[in-house]
């Protein structure tokens, strides 16, 4: 009862962050002005009154992305207003003199009528990359940035909050099922135990920081200030660097454990269908050493590392093997699949911690209540107790013995 | 709680060894490879 009611207070919290994330998403845009050296600052800043600061900000605003803050306050009424029929005029022009007077200025227009050039060429520069001189694509990464991964990363982890803590509140925990028999059996080993909590530690460590990296710009600086959080951010860069290491060694390191026995089988899809038996009381459906949902968050752990390794090192190695251009978009896409991969092992953290009775110690010590193997990985218990199955690795588990329930 | 403490330490062991690895990989890496660059002294275009 007490842990459903923490759950129901964690989801009210959760649903506030969730109310922010949403007034921050459908919000107007926001722009920061730039005042240094415009209001009286330290001694060497020059000093100015309020109408240059309003000048400069309304100079900022000129920069907005029109696409979403529409046309310019210094555009005129353009000469299609609209309901402007195509032949009228004041002087009675026909139509295809009104065409024709916009085909005169074609050439003196066609600077401002087209769309933003990409300009490259070879620069005096050292550098390959400078020879980029414009590059309208860095509009459409910054919004991206700015809008969808910015705002996407509050609704997915506070959306999984959320909706991980009112599933514990509408369901309580997950019972065994059946009553503790006294006796355990081992379910991981030692190594597949430690190797699991350097690659816990290590994507704990990753996505800390990584999170630090991704709003330093957008909530870092407003809330410590422009030195702070430039250090904290600066630190959390070489530590989310040094951490690369052990995360892959554990991931390839489980992909040797478990890959074989993370294959699809025909426990599965029944599995699947009844929600691993997790929305009622009845006996859950049967499983092999890892159960449909096991698999699925062993194959997003696999792919998630993948991508991240591969978009990490293009990152770490900037210009080595693309340009700016490709480079903006393997930012958004490390920043997007590390926000997924969070909210991912956010539901396995809840699910092998508070959601089900008895999970933690599989990982923990290693061995878990007989009566907790039959209930939730029938198939498994039954093969590793089988007499074949003596002596054997423990991974298919050893006989039950008569050690008593931890 | 054993295998805990060793993932964690061997977490953080290789997070500091990677880290001075990265510090030597820096500092012996060419400059081509970031976007920081030098100009040659008789360089007219350098400040």
């Amino acid at each position: 009862m007490i842990v459903r009611v923490l759950g129901g207070l964690v989801a009210l919290a959760f649903a506030e962050l969730l109310v922010l994330t949403a007034i921050e998403t459908f919000s107007p845009p926001t722009m920061v002005v730039p005042t240094n050296g415009v209001i009286a600052g330290p001694a060497d800043d020059i000093p100015a009154d309020q109408a240059a600061l309003d000048a400069l900000a309304a100079r900022t605003s000129l920069q907005d992305y029109r696409g979403d803050t529409g046309p310019s306050p210094d555009a005129g009424t353009g000469v299609l207003a609209e309901g402007t029929p195509l032949s009228p005029g004041t002087t009675g022009e026909s139509g295809a003199a009104l065409v024709n007077s916009w085909l005169a200025n074609e050439n003196a227009d066609a600077g401002i009528l087209r769309e933003a050039q990409h300009l490259e060429g070879h620069a005096s520069l050292p550098a390959a990359q400078y020879g980029v001189l414009e590059q309208p694509e860095g509009r459409d990464f910054r919004r991206t940035h700015n809008g969808l991964i910015k705002d996407g990363g509050g609704w997915l982890i506070f959306g999984a909050g959320f909706l991980l803590a009112a599933f514990l509140l509408l369901r309580g925990r997950v019972p065994i099922g059946r009553s503790s028999e006294g006796t355990t059996i081992e379910r991981f080993d030692g190594i597949e135990r430690t190797n699991h909590w350097m690659t816990a530690v290590s994507f704990l460590a990753l996505a800390l920081t990584g999170l630090v990296l991704l709003y330093n710009k957008n909530l870092l600086v407003s809330w410590l200030g422009a030195e702070a959080a430039s250090s904290l951010t600066s630190a959390c860069l070489f530590i989310h660097l040094a951490f690369i290491a052990p995360f892959l060694i554990g991931v390839g390191l489980m992909a040797v454990l478990w890959l074989g026995q993370n294959l699809p089988d025909r426990y599965d899809w029944p599995w699947l269908k009844r929600f691993g038996g997790m929305l009622g009381d009845g006996e859950h459906p049967p499983a092999a050493r890892f159960n449909a949902g096991q698999k699925i968050i062993f194959w997003g752990v696999m792919l998630g590392a993948l991508v991240e390794a591969a978009s990490g090192f293009t990152l770490i190695y900037p210009f080595f093997w693309t340009d700016v251009n490709i480079l903006q978009w393997v930012l958004i896409g490390h920043a997007g699949v590390g926000l997924l991969f969070i909210a991912m092992i956010m539901g396995h953290i809840y699910i092998g911690t508070v959601g089900m009775v008895g999970a933690i110690h599989a990982m923990w010590s290693g061995r878990v209540d007989t009566a907790w193997a039959k209930a939730h990985h029938s198939v498994w218990y039954a093969r590793a107790t089988s007499p074949e199955a003596a002596g054997e690795h423990p991974g298919s588990g050893h006989r039950p013995d008569p050690a008593p329930a931890e | 709680m054993t295998t805990f403490l060793t993932g964690l330490a061997l977490a953080l062991a290789l997070a500091v060894a990677s880290g001075f690895a990265e510090q030597l990989l820096d500092e012996s890496t060419p400059t081509a490879f970031y976007t920081q660059y030098t100009y040659p002294p008789s360089d007219p275009v350098a400040d």
